[in-house]
């Protein structure tokens, strides 16, 4: 496992808005997390990114994340490609890139990867990232957090707010990512997308797991289909 | 006086006025606290240098130990109360740096009392003096800049350029930046938040004790010695967009010009009017508090504002 959690809480001050989760992603493995708004997903990630105080055992590569910063987590590559993008707007495209990179010290590599990826983004490399439309916008974060080279990359909601054929693009990069064997853990609104590609996933509500499996079996299973799919 | 001439007067007054705001952006910009004690911060650093200064007879060690003292009180400032207060209204943010504000004016009296300090000039320059021929200035009365001004427009000049070369081509520049256009993209990518909040605390702090070293000898060492300069600054930095250093320094030089010509025009209004009774020098302060308030009111962004975001 590159990544196991047990009983992993995430609050915010008396609200806790993850209670005790135990999940892991395998070593060459696509894990969704899928629920509701406000079921403790981002809070998920944001824990596990080391964004906000998190308690309980968290694993990465057979470490314990307990006590290190958000920065020491990036440098091992455990990388998050943040919800609402978080790109730098008025930094180029390239200057982007680069921040990516920031705790790597090699641009190359990424670069290289990133290219392939989004040809787009080459293109556009000196461009004002705040003029990118909003699926590029999201190329770009993915794009940002691959520069990180990362050994686990988690995303937060990659498919909000983008166009439908701007929702397959991203997820054609997601296949694209676990065809390169690069772990993923992505939580997702877009319950059908998200158990279409995951091997895995887990459904929460209120912070708490309460579904697993794999993602095609999910996506067969009535109760699934009628609380998350509206089918 | 000519129309030169108050230019000439007005291009160092405002590189003082861009300086502090520069200070004054570099923190806001890069963490978002608006530093109503930058002034006195830098005031405080001014007197830590008197007293190096007394004590070994050293100019340049008591500012370099000055400079040394306004950073450290500055990423001080930053890691014991910033952090502790983090996610503050704008309105809570400036009522805890008004506090330090007199906290800071109050520990000046304590330990250097209220007498004024002299203090003595970084350089003694010869003045420039220009003769023009009467067809570009026809009073016949030649320019002059003091020595010390040529000093301040210089070190005015190497300090915004060396800003400008620190965000423009180093990696740590780069993640200032970073840091100032969104913060959760900064730590996701790696970026030490905290790290990068306290450079931009002390090397904003640190400008201003600069700052205060290069007016200390003309105002002399007060606990007040840096209130005004810091409205100007204020004024420079809201004229010029907040978030851009650029915009603070140029908007303190177009200030600087503005006020000395403004004060030409009121001394040749006063005249014709045969209300020689009235010094305009009276109106200078009026004439910064129109700018803020037209700026605020026309383009409360500022000229150069960024696009993304309107942090003020």
């Amino acid at each position: 496992m590159v990544l196991e959690t047990s009983d992993f809480r995430v609050s915010y001050g008396r609200i806790a808005a993850v209670k005790g989760l135990s999940i892991a992603v395998g070593e060459d493995e696509a894990v969704a997390v899928i629920g509701a708004n406000g079921a403790g997903k981002t809070s998920l990630l944001a824990g596990l990114a080391g964004l906000v105080d998190a308690s309980g055992g968290a694993t990465y590569k057979g470490a314990s994340l307990a006590g290190l910063s958000s920065a020491e987590r990036v440098k091992r590559g455990l990388v998050l490609c943040p919800e609402g993008r978080r790109i730098f707007p008025e930094l180029s495209v390239e200057e982007n890139l680069r921040l990516g990179a920031f705790r790597r010290g090699r641009v190359g590599p990424g670069l290289e990867r990133v290219n392939a990826l989004f040809p787009r983004l080459a293109e556009r490399r000196r461009q004002t990232a705040g003029y990118l439309s909003g699926g590029e916008q999201q190329m770009l974060a993915i794009g940002r957090a691959l520069m990180s080279e990362p050994e686990l990359l988690m995303l937060d909601e990659p498919s909000l707010g983008l166009a439908p054929v701007m929702v397959d693009l991203v997820f054609e990069t997601l296949a694209a990512l676990r065809a390169q064997h690069i772990p993923i853990l992505v939580v997702e609104q877009n319950a059908a997308k998200a158990l279409a590609f995951a091997d895995r996933a887990y459904i929460l509500a209120n912070g708490s797991l309460v579904k697993e499996g794999p993602g095609r079996e999910l996506l067969a299973d009535d109760s699934v289909r009628s609380a998350y799919l509206g089918i | 006086m000519s129309i030169l001439q108050a230019i000439l007067l007005g291009l160092p007054q405002g590189a003082l006025y861009g300086l502090m705001g520069l200070g004054l952006s570099l923190i806001f910009g890069t963490t978002g606290v608006m530093n109503f004690a930058q002034g006195n911060s830098g005031m405080l650093g001014v007197f830590f240098a008197w007293s190096v200064l007394a004590w070994t007879k050293s100019l340049p060690l008591a500012i370099a130990a000055g400079i040394a003292a306004g950073a450290l009180l500055g990423v001080g400032t930053d890691r014991i109360l910033m952090k502790k207060v983090k996610g503050l209204t704008h309105g809570g943010m400036l009522i805890v740096t008004l506090g330090l504000l007199m906290a800071y004016e109050g520990l000046a009296l304590i330990v250097w009392g209220t007498e004024p300090l002299l203090f003595p000039d970084l350089v003694t320059l010869p003045p420039l003096i220009w003769t023009l021929p009467p067809s570009v200035n026809p009073d016949g009365i030649p320019l002059i800049v003091a020595g010390s001004d040529l000093f301040i427009l210089a070190l005015a000049l190497v300090i915004s350029l060396l800003f400008a070369a620190f965000f423009k081509f180093t990696k740590i520049g780069l993640a200032l930046k970073a840091r100032s256009q969104d913060e959760v993209g900064a730590r996701v990518v790696g970026i030490s938040v905290g790290a990068v909040d306290s450079l931009a605390w002390g090397s904003g702090v640190a400008i201003c004790v600069v700052l205060g070293t290069l007016v200390a000898p003309k105002t002399m060492v007060t606990p007040g010695m840096l209130t005004t300069l810091q409205l100007y600054g204020f004024t420079a930095a809201v004229f010029g967009g907040f978030s851009s250093l650029f915009g603070a320094v140029v908007g303190g030089v177009i200030l600087g010009v503005l006020e000395k010509l403004a004060s030409l025009g009121l001394d040749a209004l006063f005249a014709a009017t045969h209300a020689a009774n009235v010094n305009s020098a009276d109106f200078q302060l009026s004439v910064i508090l129109i700018v803020i308030i037209a700026t605020l009111a026309i383009r409360p962004t500022g000229i150069f504002a960024s696009r993304f975001k309107g942090k003020v």
